[in-house]
């Protein structure tokens, strides 16, 4: 094992208990301070894939080594303080009276000195803008604040790993935006970064890697880059890069892959501008 | 624990009519009560398990119930044949006790009242799947109208039995969410610190269930529930020969039962 290497499965398969066989043999390595993004089409496996990295579910053959350990015999709540996971509905994980409380909740169950929990919720409310609200009962909050509480929830415990079950869906473009600013900021204190999305553009423009599901194996996996290259073979999958990658591909533009509108202009302003003439802007 | 749903195995049972079981439920309740010698009980077990067998239900579900049974049968039991006013004494275990009315004595009675209790408590549990196992929600809900139930409750009753498995879904998430937040509880053998756990369960759960029920209410008011005309129902339901038969046999016993309980049999 690398000095890096936090999450390791190894011929991972995972059967329900009514005998659908949701998993077939995953091998999948993933390093400290990663930005990894989960694609798939629904129930391709991305859920329960990313619920073995915390020991929610426990494979049913093969093995998954957390930070050097194998999940089977570990307690959940012990994992939740290396990975935690926050879930697609962030309503599912609150129930205290309080924002305040709520983001208390975690610390105080694992034992933590009173005066260490206070400084923790402090800069985590901060942190996370929601100091105005600490008194607020959490299901009077919006939806974004909501799931953005449900960050400081799992925050609070200060895993090394955050999971993050669509995060961005049923939000509107702020709300969206801001929790992806969090998660981008969560990954530049260098912690790894798990995200199971259908966002592709939100994909395209954060993540380091991608891995793409498909009937509960690994059909697809690399660099944003490469893999929004097979575009053909994503819509096999049911999968479609994001749309300005699609018009470069169907502009002819070979051998580069194109993620986001920046690169794109780039690319028009090399091919069709000239030269760029002094003091004037390019197309963008 | 198994769930409670509908049945895939075809039976005999599925081809009856709704209304046929649900009468012969409610008559199998009434016997189970009316009886309280242990052997008029057991017949009445006797009789159950024989129509789960023709139902083709999982045994394993049994063995559940059972286990999910065991404590309060043991409590009921253990209360019965302590406090049951009987007269053959058998055995004297204490002084009277007088201010709990205890006798002293394990009686012949209280053991037989306490067999029959918790064999009455068997009866009405394992009953009820015969019913919901077999009868799709919709034949159900029909059943319940035909038998001039008012159609609001007989709804109610129908959508309460078809969220069941939702609402046991939710619960799952929540519990798992729960244990990411580092909440240990639910992985304690402790069973008053796993109770407290439970209860921190309840109110995302009850909340979101409401919420859900408000949506049902949008969303079915927005399909015309509870226009001020009679409704239709695609389900047309007849009773066949088989059900005639059944009802005859099931108004039988239930005469019979009565009888005889009014003549003094099945009493201890």
């Amino acid at each position: 094992m690398s000095d890096n290497e936090i999450i390791r499965c190894q011929g991972l398969h995972f059967s329900y208990p009514n005998g659908m066989e949701a998993l077939k043999d995953i091998n999948l390595t993933i390093t400290q301070g990663e930005y990894v993004a989960f694609v798939g089409q629904n129930g391709s496996g991305k859920t329960t894939l990313v619920k073995h990295f915390n020991g929610l579910l426990k494979p049913t053959q093969g093995s998954i080594h957390v930070f050097g350990e194998e999940t089977r015999d570990k307690k959940v709540s012990a994992l939740a303080r290396k990975v935690g996971y926050v879930f697609q509905n962030p309503d599912d994980m609150l129930f205290c009276s309080s924002v305040e409380e709520e983001v208390a909740y975690g610390p105080t169950m694992l034992g933590f000195a009173v005066a260490e929990i206070k400084e923790k919720v402090e800069s985590i409310l901060q942190e996370l803008g929601l100091q105005t609200q600490r008194e607020t009962h959490p299901f009077a909050l919006s939806l974004g604040d909501r799931q953005r509480l449900a960050v400081a929830c799992v925050l609070s415990l200060d895993p090394e790993v955050f999971a993050f079950d669509e995060p961005t869906t049923g939000q509107d473009y702020f709300g969206g935006e801001s929790i992806m600013e969090v998660i981008d900021q969560l990954h530049a204190k260098g912690k790894t970064i798990l995200i199971i999305t259908h966002d592709m553009p939100l994909v395209a423009e954060h993540a380091q890697r991608v891995v793409v599901m498909n009937q509960g194996q690994i059909a697809l996996e690399g660099t944003p880059k490469e893999v929004f290259s097979q575009t053909n073979y994503l819509r096999t999958l049911s999968l479609r890069s994001p749309q300005v990658t699609r018009w470069a591909q169907n502009l002819g533009l070979e051998g580069q892959t194109v993620l986001d509108i920046k690169e794109m202009v780039t690319w028009l302003e090399e091919k069709y501008l000239p030269a760029p003439v002094q003091g004037k802007g390019g197309l963008a | 624990m198994m769930s409670i749903d509908f049945a895939s195995q075809k039976s005999p049972l599925q081809q009856l009519d709704g209304r046929t079981k649900l009468i012969a439920l409610m008559s199998i309740f009434v016997l189970a009560l009316l009886f309280s010698n242990p052997l008029y009980a057991l017949g009445l077990l006797v009789l159950v398990l024989v129509i789960w067998w023709i139902g083709r239900l999982p045994w394993k579900l049994i063995k559940n119930i059972m286990q999910f049974l065991l404590v309060i049968a043991l409590i009921i039991l253990v209360v019965q044949v302590f406090f049951y006013p009987g007269k053959t004494n058998l055995l004297q275990i204490s002084p009277p006790i007088k201010f709990i009315g205890f006798s002293g004595y394990i009686t012949l009675e209280g053991i037989m009242f306490g067999v029959a209790m918790v064999l009455r408590l068997v009866v009405i549990m394992i009953v009820a799947p015969l019913m919901v196992m077999t009868t799709p929600l919709p034949e159900f809900m029909v059943a319940l109208v035909k038998l001039k139930v008012p159609y609001r409750f007989a709804f109610i009753m129908t959508t309460a039995l078809s969220l069941l498995p939702s609402i046991q879904n939710h619960a799952a998430i929540i519990q798992q969410a729960q244990l990411c937040r580092g909440i240990t509880d639910f992985e304690t053998k402790n069973l008053l610190t796993k109770l407290r756990a439970m209860a921190g369960l309840l109110v995302p759960l009850i909340l979101g269930t409401f919420r859900d029920s408000q949506t049902l209410d949008v969303a079915m008011s927005s399909r015309a529930f509870g226009a001020p005309v009679k409704r239709t129902f695609l389900l047309e339901s007849h009773l066949s020969a088989v059900d005639y038969i059944i009802l005859v046999i099931t108004f039988l016993l239930l005469v019979a039962g009565i009888y005889l309980r009014i003549r003094g049999y099945g009493a201890l």
